[in-house]
């Protein structure tokens, strides 16, 4: 059975900033969700909602229909969503290998029970993410690809279905965000999480989403796959002006 | 010769101090490294396993080693309440400790540090009690080293080893760390950012009162209600000399700060060792304040 998450009628209001505007999304597993917008449009407060980090003002976010909102940022995790960070963040004093054992161990829904098959576990998400010979480096001293491979191996890591990835492409050169791209569809195939992915990165987006969510000052202003929202007169306004021109396929 | 024998004997004698020492500032730093927190508290908590080990030893004749044991499950439970007590409530949701907390659990367990002392002072007097402790001396280069002072700081070495193991090999010891680095992140990976600071705290606690009941064979002047006065000072300048977080830090102050003492001592009056250890120590910080370990 697919899991399926989803967020209805979510509200955030900062004082008297409204963020986020009675936006719903839902995907399920093994789908990829891109959320764009320009900068301020509540992508980040979004994701930041829908992974227990903050609490939203109004609505509700569901994984297989349980509530997710109310429960504390680590306790979503456990239950299955991981977000990774805009900049990576990895623990810069533990050794690759340590940092995503401490995301195996605690962010699944046994901690510390499944001793057996962890290192396994671990060797299997240093594998995925093409760090097994950085295995033994402290996190500190990766290079930034590195890191934000790090990163994604680390929400791995937790065993979640569904994984928040913040500009994981931004600050890449056109090659990295290539190599990060196929790294990223290899892993999504074998694994097989649903994902919301917020980018600047347009090419990134319209080659690993089905479905594209556009946000403008806190609202949805457009859904569809990534054909579709790229033609939406509303969108290039709003968002891609002339750029559009350049990523139509 | 005999006067070798005399520095060796007296090097060592200052090493086992220092590892008596590092086991106490441990305590210290593992609460400041991972919560940071500066538990202001701390000589009390000394002060308390030293009483600890003197009422063990009164009462059913235990020597400082198996009191340790005793103080260090006393020291993990009180850790975990003294966490919920005066810290959950200012750290709770915080992924950044900032200057704001770190004041206001110094004011707090400043406060507790006065509360504890004039407990201690009126349920035990401020007269000085010594606890019989004495397995024979080991004769080394002509002068004899007491085996007590050997026997504990052996074990000081070893509960600091038995820390690192328990930080650097477990998973409940890698989610600590993890905390201690980022508290964001460490939630984002599933750890419970509550539980793992309770916990670190009671380890800290139970080295700390552990170390007290270690120190009762080196307080040659007897326990009293005022050792934390000498004694947390003592530990804040073997961590920051180490460098606060750092889990080799404790142990290279501690080392550093019972060989000064003690080599200080052939020197001057025991009093102003203690001042002149103080003063050798700012020209240190002065050319390297995150400690002298990288």
């Amino acid at each position: 059975m697919t899991a399926r998450l989803a967020a209805k009628g979510i509200v955030k209001r900062f004082g008297g900033v409204t963020a986020l505007d009675d936006v719903s999304l839902a995907l399920d597993q093994g789908t990829v969700l891109g959320l764009i917008g320009p900068n301020g449009s509540g992508k980040t407060t979004l994701l930041n909602v829908l992974s227990g980090t903050m609490r939203p003002t109004s609505g509700g976010v569901f994984l297989d229909g349980q509530r997710i909102d109310r429960l504390p940022g680590y306790r979503v995790v456990r239950a299955g969503v991981a977000k990774t960070h805009q900049i990576p963040k990895p623990f810069p004093g533990l050794t690759v290998r340590e940092n995503v054992l401490v995301a195996a161990t605690f962010g699944g829904r046994a901690p510390m029970r499944e001793g057996a098959d962890l290192p396994e576990q671990v060797e299997r998400i240093l594998r995925l993410v093409e760090l097994e010979p950085r295995a033994h480096a402290f996190a500190s001293a990766l290079t930034v690809q590195e890191k934000k491979r790090l990163e994604f191996g680390r929400a791995l890591a937790t065993g979640a279905r569904f994984l928040l990835l913040d500009e994981t492409f931004a600050g890449l050169s056109p090659d990295e965000v290539r190599n990060s791209v196929e790294v990223f569809q290899r892993v999504q195939a074998e694994v097989g999480f649903g994902a919301v992915v917020v980018e600047h990165v347009m090419r990134a987006v319209l080659s690993l989403a089905q479905r594209v969510l556009v946000l403008e000052e806190g609202r949805a202003i457009a859904e569809g796959t990534p054909q579709e929202v790229v033609r939406d007169p509303g969108v290039i306004e709003a968002y891609l002006g002339s750029e559009a021109t350049n990523v139509a396929p | 010769m005999a006067e070798v024998g005399t520095v060796v004997a007296s090097l060592v004698y200052g090493v086992l101090l220092g590892f008596v020492f590092a086991a106490i500032a441990h305590g210290l730093n593992l609460i400041w490294g991972v919560t940071k927190v500066v538990n202001a508290a701390h000589g009390e908590f000394i002060m308390l396993g030293a009483y600890g080990a003197y009422f063990l030893n009164l009462a059913w004749g235990l020597d400082p080693l198996l009191a340790s044991v005793v103080d260090a499950g006393l020291g993990l439970a009180v850790g975990v309440v003294f966490y919920f007590a005066f810290l959950y409530r200012e750290l709770r949701g915080k992924d950044e400790i900032g200057l704001q907390s770190e004041l206001v659990t110094l004011v707090a367990t400043f406060g507790l540090s006065l509360v504890l002392v004039n407990v201690g002072i009126i349920a035990w007097k401020g007269d000085p009690r010594g606890l019989r402790y004495n397995p024979g001396n080991i004769v080394l280069g002509g002068l004899s080293v007491p085996l007590g002072g050997v026997y504990v700081g052996l074990a000081s070495l070893g509960i600091i080893a038995i820390s690192h193991v328990f930080l650097s090999r477990t998973y409940l010891g890698n989610a600590i760390r993890a905390y201690s680095q980022d508290i964001a992140a460490a939630k984002l990976m599933g750890v419970n950012p509550t539980s793992v600071a309770a916990i670190a705290t009671g380890i800290g606690f139970a080295m700390t009162m552990a170390g007290g009941a270690f120190l009762t064979v080196y307080l040659r002047a007897g326990i009293t209600p005022f050792v934390g006065l000498t004694y947390a000072p003592i530990s804040f300048v073997i961590v920051v000399l180490g460098g606060r977080g750092k889990m080799w830090g404790s142990l290279v102050g501690g080392v550093t700060i019972g060989v000064l003492l003690d080599v200080l001592q052939v020197f001057v009056p025991v009093e102003i060792a203690y001042a002149a250890a103080f003063l050798v120590v700012i020209p240190v910080l002065a050319l390297a304040p995150e400690g002298i370990l990288r």
